[in-house]
């Protein structure tokens, strides 16, 4: 059979599997044990037993866990609702103004949790309601909640960045900082972009009454909710950029911050911490089963000789250098639309590093822009998890359609934001050049 | 299919569903260790000036969580799956597109299994050691846990079929 033939049947199967519903991590493993028995021969499927100890135990992985348990706790602290009191106080006054919170707490809130469902359970829960019945336009107020959860592994820390780093050999650290500049851009074209629309058009997102809005004893007081989460940023960011810690021992310490500040908030019961542990060992083991399975799936091309052809296509088939580049970025780009970001970068990273290493592109840039890649596909219709996260929360009378249309106009939006960063990459590269080590 | 068969059914479901359950809720637990072995180890290179092993413990605990976590995931239905095409479908049709699907995943994680089993039973026959760090800690232990793990997610996986099945033959019994 031709290795054209094998790739065929590979990709054909893995699309139908994915379709049915079945979980990624099995998909993929499946695909990869059927792949070694029919081409390489049973006998090497002995590597699975070395995948999953690797794949298990990797050490640059450590971080995962660390990040995932602190953005369970994070969940849990009562921090959300700490800075959205905060927030309400000094901006419910403007058109707009508690969308634009919104994306302000978020961003906050992204410089703590390395997911997105944080910040897009947390926002959907305190502020969707509220903007509603403040009269905020169903678009408008559910529009800024999912696409600003994609900020929260955009600015660091970051499970995605983790992942990709690690399967590509980029200093995690790095990777980190590459985000902070992009996601500030981000964040404020989402702002500018609300305040214009609620400008031209107030009832979208009207301004609470005079007699309701704080004064200026109440937003100075409101502003200590914000002080413990400046600390902990500053605790656990600075100690990676300044290369005090390691990221991952960042996270545990960050973890530790986290589960303090709970204490401080009165949130850190036993009920409480169960959840955020069940959550924790759930999202954990979703995550790295689809890296085990994935890990599978990447010794199954290699072993079957199918790396090799694809690299083979991507580099001959494409006119530039460049033309190669956007040719992989816009598959990551389609496929986030319909597939999980995990396992989207164990599938292409290691095919594409090789060859963005060949063609000498700068490998923290690549790094950066494919995260980005990933992340956008966190809010792409028909499957954004965050979309789906936002869903899952069951507020009255929103169908996955109203989800659809609220998050388009911030699609558009990131995707500039992501094609500047391509065009430019200093936005994202200079701030880790900075970095000690 | 007789009802007494059902009710016995029933039972091993519960039984493996406890049994899940129980292991997902006592290893989630292992993340305060793991976090405050972290915290530790800072303070004790930066404090106390020494540098410690926790990375050795750490990452057998990593693992732990994970592939322990393996089946309490699927009770929970965490394990994340695209379900754009077929949530258009009844859930009749979704059930019958599971059942189809059991023969894939006994296959695959079967094999997981088989194979991580050889490698643990090898290791423990020449009383492995992980060679990465200076303290040489055993790693025959983690790979029969490894093994365990992948157990309780194929057991998990048979009660969904289980159930899946007594749901299509008699959809009014509640098998739960």
């Amino acid at each position: 059979m031709s290795i054209g033939t094998i790739t065929l049947i590979i990709v054909a199967s893995l699309l139908l599997l994915v379709a049915t519903g079945f979980p990624i991590a099995f998909c993929l493993l499946t695909v990869a044990v059927l792949g070694i028995a029919a081409w390489v021969g049973p006998a090497s499927l002995t590597s699975l037993a070395s995948v999953a100890l690797v794949s298990t135990t990797t050490d640059y992985f450590i971080a995962l866990p660390m990040f995932i348990f602190m953005a369970a706790v994070l969940q849990v602290s009562g921090v959300g609702s700490a800075l959205y009191d905060t927030m309400y106080k000094w901006m419910a006054g403007l058109r707009g103004g508690l969308a634009m919170g919104t994306v302000v707490i978020s961003t906050l809130m992204a410089a703590m949790t390395g997911v997105a469902a944080t910040s897009t359970v947390t926002m959907g829960i305190l502020a969707y309601p509220e903007m509603r019945k403040r009269g905020y336009g169903k678009d408008m107020a559910m529009g800024c909640i999912t696409a600003s959860g994609c900020l929260g592994p955009l600015i660091p820390p970051s499970i995605p960045m983790i992942i990709v780093a690690g399967l590509s050999g980029i200093s995690i650290g790095k990777l980190f900082f590459a985000g902070v500049f992009p996601g500030f851009l981000v964040s404020s074209l989402f702002i500018l972009y609300i305040g214009a629309r609620c400008l031209r058009n107030p009832s979208l997102g009207p301004p609470i009454s005079l007699d309701e809005r704080a004064n200026w004893r109440e937003k100075f007081i409101s502003l200590r909710g914000v002080l413990l989460p400046v600390l902990l940023i500053i605790l656990v960011l600075g100690g990676i950029y300044g290369g005090i810690v390691t990221p991952s021992e960042a996270g545990g310490v960050g973890a530790f911050g986290t589960l303090v500040i709970a204490a401080i908030y009165r949130n850190l019961n036993l009920r409480n911490m169960k959840e955020a542990l069940f959550m924790s060992l759930r999202v954990n083991a979703m995550i790295f089963w689809i890296i085990l399975g994935g890990s599978a799936f990447s010794v199954m091309l290699n072993l079957t000789g199918v790396n090799d052809f694809i690299a083979e296509i991507l580099v001959t088939g494409a006119a530039s250098p460049w033309a190669v580049l956007i040719l992989m970025l816009a598959i990551v780009y389609f496929m986030g639309m319909f597939m999980d970001a995990t396992a989207i970068a164990i599938i292409c990273i290691p095919i594409f590093a090789p060859i963005v290493a060949e063609l000498g592109f700068d490998m923290l840039w690549f790094g950066f822009i494919f995260t980005m890649d990933l992340l956008i596909g966190f809010i792409t219709p028909p499957f954004g998890v965050n979309l789906f996260y936002f869903k899952g929360l069951g507020h009255p009378g929103v169908t996955m359609t109203d989800v659809y249309r609220s998050v388009l106009p911030y699609v558009v939006i990131i995707t500039i934001a992501w094609i500047l960063c391509v065009v430019y990459p200093p936005i994202a590269t200079w701030l880790p050049s900075k970095m000690i080590k | 299919m007789q009802i007494t068969e059902h009710k016995k059914l029933g039972a091993f479901c519960r039984l493996i569903d406890a049994i899940n359950d129980w292991t997902g809720r006592t290893v989630a637990w292992l993340f305060a260790p793991f976090t405050l072995l972290v915290a530790a180890d800072v303070f004790t290179r930066y404090v106390l000036r020494k540098p410690w092993f926790y990375i050795d413990v750490n990452i057998q605990i990593m693992g732990t969580l994970i592939v322990l976590g393996g089946g309490y995931c699927l009770l929970h239905q965490s394990h994340i799956g695209v379900d754009t095409v077929v949530s258009r479908f009844s859930q009749r049709t979704r059930t019958i597109i599971d059942l189809i699907l059991f023969p894939i995943f006994v296959g695959s994680i079967g094999a997981l299994l088989w194979k991580t089993g050889v490698a643990a039973w090898d290791s423990w026959i020449w009383k492995e050691r992980y060679s990465f760090s200076a303290l040489l800690p055993p790693i025959y232990p983690y790979k029969t846990i490894i093994v365990l793990g992948v157990l309780l997610l194929l057991l998990q996986g048979t009660v969904k079929f289980i159930r899946d099945l007594l749901f299509v033959i008699h959809p009014k019994l509640e098998s739960k």
